[in-house]
């Protein structure tokens, strides 16, 4: 018999769920998609039966023919800023929920700014991304656009918890997930009365937040049928997803810095002390080892911005030949400059109005040139990012590079000679999230503290500057940088709409 | 019967016309330059002239053509260069082409005696390092042996005229791409000479584009297999000789467009442009007459690279480029890709794509370049319009001619009717061929306009003219704000 944990990730895409073993090793895995639905112009929901059928298809799938393997415990990470608003039977009242990324509450956002001071509010909750997407601001949407949905709501749920509350019958959370909500003071760890207020938000309606790690309680009858596990198996509060990637990422010491290259990006550093900066906005979580922190910053338009080149300019080219074509020109070639803002950028990109730029063209620049522009453009992007961050905080070690931006080996060390930093991929990559859960069930349980987490991580690859490649850069890099400045003072665009302003 | 030459960058092309123009037969003969680091652009004479003889007697063999019944030999010339020769008209070194950009420091001793302005009312042109002028300059600065056995210089066209006929001159239009010459007096310009510290007597005689040289020298007549009474007409620069193939050979002839790998808008007056530093005017091969002309250095140039860097034919993305939308969506392209000539006179600037977009398409991309070199032609034309000069109509010639979505879009963006004229890669030839009949007293200009003729007519919807009115201001602040960042683009070695 093998003593696992049951690990569940729910992601904007899908869930995974996976099994880890006592010794970090990783058993198995499934994967199970739900969508998302667009019923208007920045509107994203998702339907809370979608999550739990999901749970329930790839959990079964997992255990299928295993019967060599013990469920000790079981822990989720979920997707952030989740505002699952339930009736007093503990059921959703609609079927669909808006997801982190919907911006459908952007004048609400303004009506609570109109009664709290948003700078301040940033530096109290850490909450960097645009304000309408925080539950603070979709709180008050729901009170002004479905009253009769905010005055039957009882209790508001992030989609994790929500899955917690189904396994167990508990209402719970965690700090980690809680310092999402935009109510939540990192330095009280604790909702603010004031956010509350300005949110209209009662106390009462918000679970009570534990430690990651603590027990929200064991698995119930139907549940544990459902999903083909033991009743009374424990389940631990988990994380945010943004923590326990943190987790899974080597974040178990103050200073350690990982970055998630994909369709868009981010930076996230440890630390035991939130990393705030009102000009940058990182963003930050509470981290799931109780007293850290995850503070990132993203990056917009990265991978997204490689798939439109070799799309616009591929010429039928796969990622791996336009990769290798683009590396085969030397630091000293005359390469053009991207800014890879395709689809608007963060607030040090210069603001959502920022579009996407090639410039310094030539007749002797062809496709290579031109993605090579915009691997560079994306880790100029990345560099700015690091940069900022390791200005409010000393980066300890190397930086942990994970996700589909990574697996290319000449691109690997153009980051590291742009950013400037040794840089390592694991074993782990994109079960960061995966792990991170894992680990929360496994410390719950008593078996491990939270640095173990590291030792599934086994180095695959490592990159170190070069010192004369990264003078290279340099030139580029300044011009880049200029470049972001002139699009900042057009306010972001050549636009017409631009113009006028 | 007559023959044309027309001496370009990559080939010498001889043709057969009529005595009124029409082109009977052509053929091209290649060859080489030498492009090198640090602007050099070079090419040797005698491959010139040993085009010139293959190409004539090709012509001939082809054509099964009598020799006596060519009237006369006429001769249309890249311009811009310097052809330096010794005391026995051999070159003394290869000739310095009009790309050649190496001798900034000559152009900077010259603005220490003269302002860009006061060059350009002389000139019609900005003291620059792609005409003649600093070209010799450097030769003395730099190669003092050659430039001891310098006697004369001339133009491409001249040193084969003087092959020819064992005469050597040049003609306004050619002398009026030196930027030593005067273009109202119609005289090189003294006191420009005087600043450039070269000898007068290096400056060959200005003759009129039409007149007759000479007669063939007996061993010309040899190796071109022509009796040597064949007479040879001056003939002139191929920028102005390509307006006489457009039918431009009097003030109410409508503008024309070439639209060749770099692209200009030209037209004939009877006075110089104003001086205005967007443009520039050169001496007509017309005598008497004036092609004020705005030139880009990549237009259809530009076109022919985004096919290569977006992997597609043309033909295919001009398909795609019909049904989207791209300065409407906020999406320009800067298209300076080999820096930019008109309006802008600067070499540093770059080609830049800026608003794009996660669902901009190939076809999006494409738009923009069109669309960026009908933005630019049309700061030019307004430049032609801030002095005085207005048109309803503008013709169209050259390979990027062939497209109806390009010259709607002209039409749309300049407010005027487009014209398409029968005219592709042979306005040089036809051209010469006029002046060449001209100077032979076979016909007079008004020939030119018969050439060729209007195949294709693009009225412009108002609609759009005031929209493209619109872009265009943010096609301009583009570059206004980009400019600076242009001049820092590369690293200083």
């Amino acid at each position: 018999m093998t003593d696992i944990v049951l690990a569940l990730d729910l992601g904007t895409g899908g869930c995974k769920a996976s099994l880890w073993d006592r010794d970090g090793r990783m058993l198995g895995e499934e994967f199970e998609p739900y969508p998302t639905t667009h019923p208007r112009s920045g509107w994203n929901e998702q339907a809370p039966s979608d999550w739990k059928d999901a749970v329930i298809t790839c959990t079964r799938r997992l255990l299928e023919d295993r019967a060599e393997v013990v469920v000790n415990g079981i822990a989720l990470s979920g997707h952030s800023l989740g505002i699952v608003l339930l009736d007093g039977t503990g059921e959703p009242i609609e079927p669909a929920t808006p997801i982190w990324s919907d911006t459908r509450a952007v004048a609400e956002a303004d009506l609570v700014f109109a009664e709290l001071d948003e700078r301040s509010w940033y530096l109290r909750t850490g909450n960097g991304f645009t304000p309408a997407l925080y539950p603070l601001a979709k709180a008050r949407w729901f009170a002004r656009h479905r009253p009769a949905v905010w005055q039957a709501t009882r209790m508001i749920l992030g989609c994790k918890d929500w899955i917690n509350y189904w396994l167990t019958g508990r209402l719970a959370t965690d700090h980690s997930y809680a310092s999402g909500s935009g109510l939540y003071e990192l330095g009280l760890g604790d909702y603010a009365d004031d956010f509350l207020q300005a949110a209209g938000v009662l106390r009462s309606q918000l679970p009570e937040p534990m430690a990651s790690h603590d027990l929200v309680g064991n698995l119930s009858a139907e549940a544990a049928a459902t999903l083909g596990l033991t009743v009374g198996t424990p389940v631990f509060a988990g994380a945010v997803d943004n923590a326990s990637m943190a987790l899974g990422s080597c974040g178990v010491a103050e200073g350690r810095c990982y970055a998630s290259l994909g369709s868009s990006s981010w930076m996230t550093v440890t630390s035991a002390t939130p990393v705030l900066d009102v000009d940058t906005r990182p963003y930050v979580f509470a981290h799931a080892i109780p007293g850290y922190y995850a503070s990132a910053l993203s990056t917009f338009s990265t991978g997204t911005s490689m798939t439109w080149v070799r799309d616009v300019a591929g010429g039928g080219r796969d990622f791996p030949s336009l990769l290798d074509e683009a590396m085969s020109l030397s630091v000293e070639a005359d390469i053009p400059i991207c800014v890879p803002t395709l689809g608007g950028g963060t607030p040090l990109e210069g603001g959502p109005r920022v579009r996407g730029v090639f410039a310094g063209l030539d007749l002797s620049h062809g496709v290579a040139h031109l993605a090579r522009a915009c691997m560079e453009g994306i880790a100029f992007s990345l560099e700015r990012s690091f940069t900022a961050l390791a200005q409010l905080v000393a980066i300890e070690g190397e930086l942990l590079i994970s996700g589909g931006g990574a697996r290319h080996g000449g691109w690997n060390q153009l980051y590291a000679d742009i950013i400037g930093q040794p840089l390592v991929r694991t074993s782990v990559d994109q079960q960061a999230a995966a792990l991170g859960a894992a680990t929360i069930a496994w410390v719950g349980l008593g078996a491990w503290s939270y640095p173990d987490a590291e030792r599934p991580h086994h180095v695959q690859e490592s990159y170190r500057p070069d010192p004369r490649s990264a003078l290279g850069y340099q030139h580029r890099r300044s011009r880049f940088r200029a470049l972001q400045t002139v699009l900042a003072k057009t306010g972001g665009t050549f636009d017409m709409a631009g113009s006028a302003s | 019967m007559l023959i044309a030459h027309d001496l370009g960058t990559t080939g010498n092309k001889a043709s057969l016309h009529t005595d009124s123009g029409e082109l009977l037969a052509a053929v091209t003969v290649r060859y080489p330059a030498n492009f090198a680091e640090g602007g050099i652009a070079e090419q040797n004479p005698e491959d010139w002239w040993n085009a010139v003889v293959e190409a004539t007697r090709k012509l001939l063999e082809k054509t099964g053509a009598d020799p006596v019944s060519v009237a006369g030999l006429v001769v249309s010339g890249q311009m811009m260069g310097a052809v330096l020769l010794d005391s026995d008209y051999a070159p003394v070194r290869p000739a310095i082409i009009w790309a050649d950009t190496r001798s900034t420091a000559q152009v900077d001793s010259l603005l220490k005696h003269f302002s860009q302005l006061q060059a350009l009312d002389i000139l019609g042109h900005q003291l620059n390092s792609t005409y003649s002028l600093s070209k010799i300059m450097w030769v003395r600065d730099h190669e003092p042996d050659a430039w001891a056995r310098v006697r004369h210089f001339g133009l491409a066209k001249d040193f084969i005229v003087h092959r020819l006929t064992g005469r050597l001159h040049t003609d306004p239009s050619d002398a009026s791409s030196t930027n030593a010459f005067d273009i109202k007096a119609g005289t090189w310009s003294e006191p420009i000479i005087e600043a450039s510290g070269l000898p007068r007597s290096i400056f060959p005689e200005v003759v009129d584009s039409t007149q007759v040289v000479g007669t063939l020298t007996s061993s010309a007549a040899a190796a071109l297999g022509l009796p040597a009474s064949t007479r040879v007409v001056m003939g002139g620069g191929d920028g102005p000789i390509a307006a006489v193939g457009s039918g431009v050979v009097a003030p109410e002839d409508p503008p024309y467009v070439c639209m060749g790998t770099s692209t200009w808008i030209s037209f004939a007056t009877a006075e110089p442009a104003a001086a205005d530093p967007r443009i520039f005017t050169f001496s007509h091969v017309v005598p008497g007459l004036y092609v004020p002309t705005a030139t880009m250095q990549a237009g259809g140039g530009a076109v022919q690279w985004a096919s290569e860097v977006l992997g597609a034919p043309v033909p295919d993305l001009v398909a795609q480029a019909q049904n989207v939308r791209a300065a409407d969506e906020g999406l320009f392209f800067l298209p300076y890709l080999m820096g930019e000539r008109s309006p802008y006179f600067n070499p540093d600037a770059a080609g830049t794509f800026a608003g794009l977009s996660r669902h901009h398409t190939t076809g999006h991309l494409m738009r923009a370049v069109m669309e960026g070199v009908a933005l630019n032609l049309l700061i030019c034309l307004d430049a032609f319009r801030e002095s005085g000069f207005e048109t309803e109509t503008i013709d169209a010639i050259g390979g990027g001619a062939a497209s109806d979505l390009w010259l709607q879009m002209m039409a749309d963006a300049w407010g005027v009717t487009m014209r398409r004229r029968s005219v592709v890669e042979e306005g040089n030839s036809l051209g010469a061929a006029v002046v060449g009949a001209a100077g032979l007293g076979l016909t007079d200009f008004s020939a030119a306009r018969t050439l060729s003729h209007v195949t294709a007519t693009f009225e412009p919807d108002a609609a759009r003219t005031a929209l493209y009115r619109e872009a265009v201001g943010i096609f301009r602040e583009a570059y206004d704000r980009l400019e600076p960042w242009f001049a820092n683009r590369k690293p200083t070695r």
